[in-house]
């Protein structure tokens, strides 16, 4: 899987689970090339808007992402860098 | 021991522990080091564990708390987060609270 097709696969399932209002990723794989555990990529940065995230601690809010990365944590993405925002946290 | 009471073990015993890739003085990922120089800088001893020296934990850790990824921080036997989560805090202010509480709870129970 190339870094491309690792950013639709984040965009997809997040589109999905949380309906963000804003979504951006940034592969940063390059930061950990040679690293022992990188597998050859899988390091984005996610910055997400969505009401969802309205009234939930910071924990709370990145479970929510992992748990609408599923399977793909164990796999195809090694880390996730999160900023998860409610709407009126942002302007 | 099986590895997930390994694991508890190391959590309650510590009222701060961070399991990480490498040691805070040679951290061997970005994020791991990050995470310990936020605790370093809150003043208090605190305990790690390096996953890359022990494959079993590394395995396991994820299913403990259901966090996927590495480093993670926990304070009083409780998830806080990863590296992210405890930056956020730490620039808040809140870490250098929750780090020093946890010590000092730790500290009048032992006595």
């Amino acid at each position: 899987m190339t870094a491309t097709d690792r950013e639709a696969l984040i965009r997809e399932r997040l589109t999905a689970a949380l309906d963000p209002v804003r979504l951006e990723i940034v592969d940063e794989s390059h930061k950990h090339a040679g690293h022992a555990q990188a597998r050859g990529g899988g390091h984005f940065q996610v910055t997400i808007v969505s009401a969802a995230f309205a009234g939930k601690s910071l924990l709370e809010r990145h479970r929510m992402v992992y748990d609408a990365m599923g399977d793909a944590m164990h796999g195809e993405i090694h880390a996730l860098s999160i900023k998860a925002s409610a709407p009126e946290e942002v302007q | 021991m099986d590895v997930m009471d390994r694991i508890r073990e190391q959590v309650e015993k510590n009222p701060v522990v961070i399991f990480m890739k490498g040691t805070p003085q040679l951290p061997q990922c970005g994020f791991s080091s990050r995470a310990a120089q936020a605790l370093q800088a809150c003043g208090e001893d605190f305990a790690y564990v390096n996953v890359l020296a022990d494959p079993e934990i590394f395995e396991n850790l994820p299913r403990f708390a259901n966090w996927p990824t590495f480093p993670q921080i926990y304070i009083n036997g409780e998830l806080i987060g990863g590296c992210d989560i405890t930056l956020e805090l730490f620039q808040k202010g809140e870490l250098q609270k929750m780090v020093k509480e946890a010590v000092a709870r730790a500290g009048s129970s032992a006595s």
